[in-house]
């Protein structure tokens, strides 16, 4: 495992509880690095920003983001950017895929696809390199 | 031009209507049956002349047809639309019963009363109205359908899934640090303990009899349970156990407070609410359900411009109709930056 090179994620959800298991999840593993969190759509903008993310574990329904081209101003700030979708509505899925989402993990699916969906993008953002 | 021609225009003017025209004396006999009169109960006006009214009408009305004509008769109102007391229906030469809507009006002429009553058979319109019903009827349900679904994917979906992957990584943490496992694990309860919380109030929003049967005490603990779960906010509660009101006023409060503590977990970011329900005590075991009541919710959140707010807004329409139907007061006291307060009174 490329331990000394992690992969930066940020963790966008509304609900706190959220975001503290996935960052205890994430934590466990030494491919990641949890650089931030956000609670709505203007905190995500500003931890792009900030943090540089190469991944954002972003739920589909994060307060303040538009209806529809949901994660345009996201690839605006950062073309590279990777975007897993979480949602816990798993018919999201077709329009979180259509509008450009690397990813979509729906929360009722085993904890294992967030962890699957991560090294996915590890291994192409590790080969990108 | 004469009153004989003017008489010829009118009735050529009855004979062009759609609605039925029928006039009859004092004792109900008709005199008179327009073409539309013909088509809408079949009957040619041969075959009505001179004959009682009550044969357009469905046997079980001949009666109170009879004493509400009487007593039109004797009023000093010329004229009144019918079926104001209730719907009326008139009946066909084939026995069909129709809805209708009718008007009557008294005419005296020399020394004798006619009565002339128009009518409209208004079978196609209701039959549209009960559509529209229905479908109203099923749009309500459908979108209350998808506010629950939502609901579910909004408040447990979030919690299971979080307690799920801490359960996940549970095993890894406790072997390296027993400590932590343990911090962990009550944090799993926590979260499965509020999963249980939000399900038994969504439903009771599947079953809103149980809403009826259930003591306030308890449906505040759940709600509050509920909403501690969903958002990082510190709920108290204070109620009397034993507190029994009349289901109307136990059931808008609970609405109240369901509105208003969803604004307090949604938009004011507050760390600390209280619930408080004070009632004056009951006189004995046996005393009658009571109305008297006030419930007050705080927070110590953003707040709001009340004088700027739309009354859609925060759902504070609902809190208002609710409260208007137990004729209970309403107050909410906001400011930027200083926290809400909503209070109910129910007086006695």
């Amino acid at each position: 495992m490329p331990a000394a090179n992690p992969v930066r994620v940020l963790l966008a959800d509304d609900q706190l509880k959220v975001r503290s298991a996935l960052r205890l999840l994430i934590e466990q593993e030494l491919a990641f690095n949890v650089v931030g969190e956000a609670g709505a759509a203007d905190e995500l903008l500003r931890g792009i920003l900030k943090a540089y993310p190469q991944v954002v574990l972003l739920d589909w329904e994060l307060p303040g983001l538009p209806d529809q081209h949901k994660i345009d101003s996201l690839r605006l700030l950062d073309p590279q950017l990777r975007v897993i979708a979480l949602s816990g509505r798993p018919e999201a899925r077709k329009q979180a895929l259509a509008e450009g989402v690397d990813l979509f993990v729906s929360k009722s699916d085993p904890v294992d696809s967030v962890l699957k969906a991560l090294y996915f993008i590890h291994d192409k953002v590790q080969h990108a390199v | 031009m004469t009153l004989s021609a003017v008489q010829l225009n009118l009735n050529e003017l009855f004979n062009v209507m759609v609605d039925a025209v029928i006039a009859f004396d004092i004792h109900q006999n008709i005199l008179y049956f327009n073409r539309g009169a013909e088509d809408i109960f079949i009957y040619t006006a041969g075959e009505v002349m001179g004959k009682p009214l009550t044969m357009l009408l469905p046997a079980r009305y001949a009666r109170i047809h009879r004493a509400h004509f009487d007593h039109f008769l004797r009023s000093p109102v010329a004229s009144r639309a019918m079926g104001e007391r209730s719907p009326i229906f008139g009946v066909d030469k084939n026995g069909r019963e129709f809805p209708a809507e009718a008007a009557i009006t008294k005419i005296n002429r020399d020394s004798e009363v006619l009565a002339v009553v128009i009518m409209r058979d208004v079978t196609q319109r209701k039959h549209i109205e009960n559509e529209l019903r229905r479908q109203a009827e099923q749009i309500a349900v459908a979108n209350e359908r998808s506010r629950l679904a939502r609901d579910l994917h909004d408040a447990v979906t979030q919690t299971l899934f979080s307690a799920s992957v801490i359960a996940d990584v549970l095993p890894r943490i406790w072997e390296r640090n027993p400590v932590e496992g343990k911090k962990r694990l009550e944090e799993l309860r926590q979260l499965n303990r509020g999963a249980l919380a939000e399900m038994r109030t969504l439903l009771l929003e599947l079953r809103p009899a149980a809403l009826m049967e259930a003591n306030l005490h308890d449906l505040l603990k759940q709600l509050v349970a509920s909403i501690t779960s969903r958002a990082r906010v510190h709920v108290n509660l204070r109620i009397d156990n034993g507190i029994a009101l009349e289901p109307d006023v136990k059931v808008s409060l609970y609405r109240i407070a369901q509105e208003a503590l969803n604004n307090v977990a949604k938009h004011s970011g507050a760390s600390e609410a209280e619930v408080v329900v004070i009632s004056p005590p009951a006189a004995g075991d046996a005393a009658p359900l009571k109305r008297c009541v006030q419930l007050t919710i705080i927070d110590n959140g953003s707040g709001f411009d009340t004088t700027i707010s739309k009354p859609t807004h925060l759902g504070l329409d609902i809190m208002r109709e609710r409260a208007a139907a137990i004729e209970a007061e309403l107050e909410i006291r906001s400011q930027l930056g200083k926290g809400t307060t909503v209070q109910v009174t129910v007086p006695c």
